[in-house]
């Protein structure tokens, strides 16, 4: 009954594969201890959404790369860093955040409440593009050198679609 | 057999363009699914071959969500006499939500976390490698300055061998705006657990602000432990932490004070680096850490400086080092060294170097290495990692680890692999060889990974 139900769900799947993606809403606080709700910001730029620890190399590369693609296209992208410390990392998460001056939006996710859901193996560095319909667009795992630039190709791909 | 064909069944549909997100009507949906092979001689419950496959799926209707999670095989719960022959299923998470502008209301299971983690901290536990989450409900309501929180249920340990029934809540009021003040509380009663603490309840009360004279963001909170069930004195923990930040200078000052502290779900916030583990039984401490940073080149120092006392031994926590970023947008540099000297000596060296040959190719060497001895033990670890990447495509690496005290009958342990990246979203991994276990940076990824001897083939596809 139960690999029955395994292979109805992995089929249905497979047949209603092409329609438009869609985000999860979710609300996270940021570092000031203010609210954030996705589905406030949908629509209005491109989202790069980011999530990272500060115990992962890779993730800090990453989100270098990601300061600089929020002021290379400002008007055009939000980027929000998700850190998936839990709250005994609280203190490491701010003072790298303000030691690097980062100044793209970071959230907290110590209950792992969204990476959950988006991301349910946690493997970290984990990148998602949400377009301005709200559709995922883009994700991927990891971080190596160069990575980058394929995210701002995709980028670039979104605005002149539109 | 029927098991082994719906494995390749699932390996085939995950393919890339097949399970996603996807939209009918006003309802949306969200897929993943992870498939992992490992041959493993260090398995639990003798298993070596392990096969683990988790489909999860997640979906909204305008206010309400539902998730689950299916599972087939997790080697965790296996029994014994298990084959890949003869699967076992579970469904692993399991929940409905209702999300309205102020109220959340969720049933089924879930993470949770109540003031800063002294009071109740239920999630993931990275050392054990397995999970706990709390199956009841929880009720969140927010507005204007106000914050609350009520929740209940019973805690399982993932090979169902604890079980705790908890309930907790926590009130928060921004007084000033940017400053909150909070109340939070947990009950907690065994179940079925080993150390039969009996009914004890934790209560503290907060305090966190930022923008303090404009540079400044505070966190405290102090918190009470109390057992119902016997006559045991009542224990206390105490965090407070202190940032300043301004141009290129950061400053932080910490100050923690545990004394019998452990309710079994509580994790509070530690002074040192989270790979140092610190008591909640008997420990006092203070840091200081200071960094600054240059941001053309890219260069940051930083040093700390702590001063602990546990079980009435005091002594030092030290560690400095450096980062260079993109030096002429080609070379990563990072370089740390600490010593901590409380109870026993411990030194650690931390370094990582890139260097970025052109805009996809670069190579990578990562070296960590860590010492203490004390009367009874002589304990090394050494790791190194040679790792060589065509971002954002494919990473080949190589992964050396020394272990100095014969942990698993092993000194070193050898593994390399090839993780392969679609563009749809999809991850291939195929590794090999001994890995000693805990957190593990290998391929462009981090993740905390148990002890592995055998080979390895893994499959992640988030969608699209």
């Amino acid at each position: 009954m139960k690999r029955a139900l395994i292979i109805i769900i992995l089929l249905a799947a497979f047949v209603l594969n092409g329609y438009g993606d869609s985000v999860p809403d979710f609300s996270l606080k940021k570092m000031d201890g203010s609210a954030f709700k996705l589905s406030d910001h949908l629509g209005k730029k491109i989202i790069l959404i980011d999530f990272w620890a500060t115990w992962c190399k890779p993730c800090k590369k990453l989100l270098k790369k990601l300061d600089q693609i929020h002021q290379d296209y400002k008007d055009t992208v939000e980027v929000i860093a998700i850190s998936t410390d839990d709250s005994s990392a609280f203190s490491r998460v701010e003072s790298y955040i303000k030691g690097k001056r980062y100044s793209f939006t970071v959230l907290l996710d110590p209950e792992s409440s969204v990476l959950r859901i988006l991301n349910p193996s946690r493997v970290l560095p984990f990148t998602l593009m949400i377009d301005k319909k709200g559709n995922i667009v883009y994700t991927h795992t990891g971080y190596m050198p160069g990575y980058e630039k394929e995210l701002i190709k995709e980028i670039e791909r979104l605005e002149n679609n539109g | 057999m029927v098991a082994l064909v719906m494995s390749v069944s699932a390996f085939l549909l995950v393919v890339p363009g097949t399970l996603r997100a996807f939209q009918l009507g006003d309802i949306s949906f969200y897929i993943t699914n992870e498939s992992l092979y490992n041959y493993n001689e260090l398995g639990n419950n003798d298993r070596n071959n392990q096969f683990y496959e988790s489909l999860s799926i997640f979906s909204n209707y305008k206010k309400w969500s539902v998730g689950l999670t299916l599972r087939a095989n997790n080697f965790f719960k296996q029994r014994p006499n298990a084959t890949l022959e003869s699967a076992e299923f579970d469904v692993y998470r399991k929940y409905i939500e209702y999300n309205s502008k102020h109220l959340k209301v969720h049933a089924g299971d879930f993470y949770s976390l109540l003031g800063h983690g002294l009071v109740l901290s239920v999630l993931k536990n990275d050392d054990i490698y397995r999970e706990r989450t709390l199956l009841g409900g929880n009720v969140h309501y927010n507005k204007g300055r106000w914050d609350f929180k009520v929740l209940g249920g019973q805690v399982k340990d993932e090979m169902d061998s604890q079980e705790w029934f908890v309930a907790g809540g926590e009130a928060g009021l921004e007084f000033v705006r940017n400053h909150t003040v909070g109340v939070h509380f947990s009950y907690i009663d065994d179940v079925d657990t080993q150390r039969g603490l009996g009914r004890r309840m934790t209560y503290s009360v907060s305090l966190r602000g930022n923008k303090l004279f404009k540079n400044f963001s505070y966190r405290t909170e102090f918190a009470v432990l109390s057992f119902l069930d016997s006559a045991r004195e009542e224990g206390y923990g105490f965090y407070s932490t202190l940032t300043y930040s301004k141009s290129h200078f950061t400053g932080f000052l910490e100050f923690k004070s545990y004394r019998d502290f452990d309710n079994e779900m509580n994790n509070p916030p530690l002074g040192d680096r989270a790979e140092e583990v610190s008591t909640l039984n008997d420990a006092v401490g203070a840091r200081v850490f200071l960094q600054y940073a240059f941001f053309e080149p890219d260069i940051q120092v930083f040093l700390n400086v702590g001063r602990y006392e546990e079980y009435g031994e005091a002594g030092n926590h030290i560690y400095g080092g450096f980062n260079i970023e993109d030096l002429w947008e080609r070379l990563t540099l990072s370089v740390s060294y600490g010593v901590r000297d409380i109870l026993y000596p411990v030194k650690k060296f931390d370094g990582h170097l890139i260097y970025q040959f052109s805009d996809r190719w670069s190579v990578e060497l990562m070296m960590k290495d860590k010492r203490y001895r004390d009367n009874f033990f002589i304990f090394e670890e050494t790791d190194h990692t040679f790792q060589v990447s065509y971002s954002p495509v494919v990473s080949v690496f190589v992964l050396h680890q020394y272990s100095h005290n014969k942990v698993i009958d092993l000194n070193h342990f050898f593994s390399g692999g090839i993780k392969v990246y679609l563009k749809s979203g999809t991850a291939i991994e195929l590794s090999g060889g001994t890995v000693r276990g805990g957190q593990i940076c290998s391929g462009g990824q981090c993740f905390v990974a148990p002890p592995f001897k055998g080979v390895k083939f893994s499959l992640l596809h988030t969608f699209k």
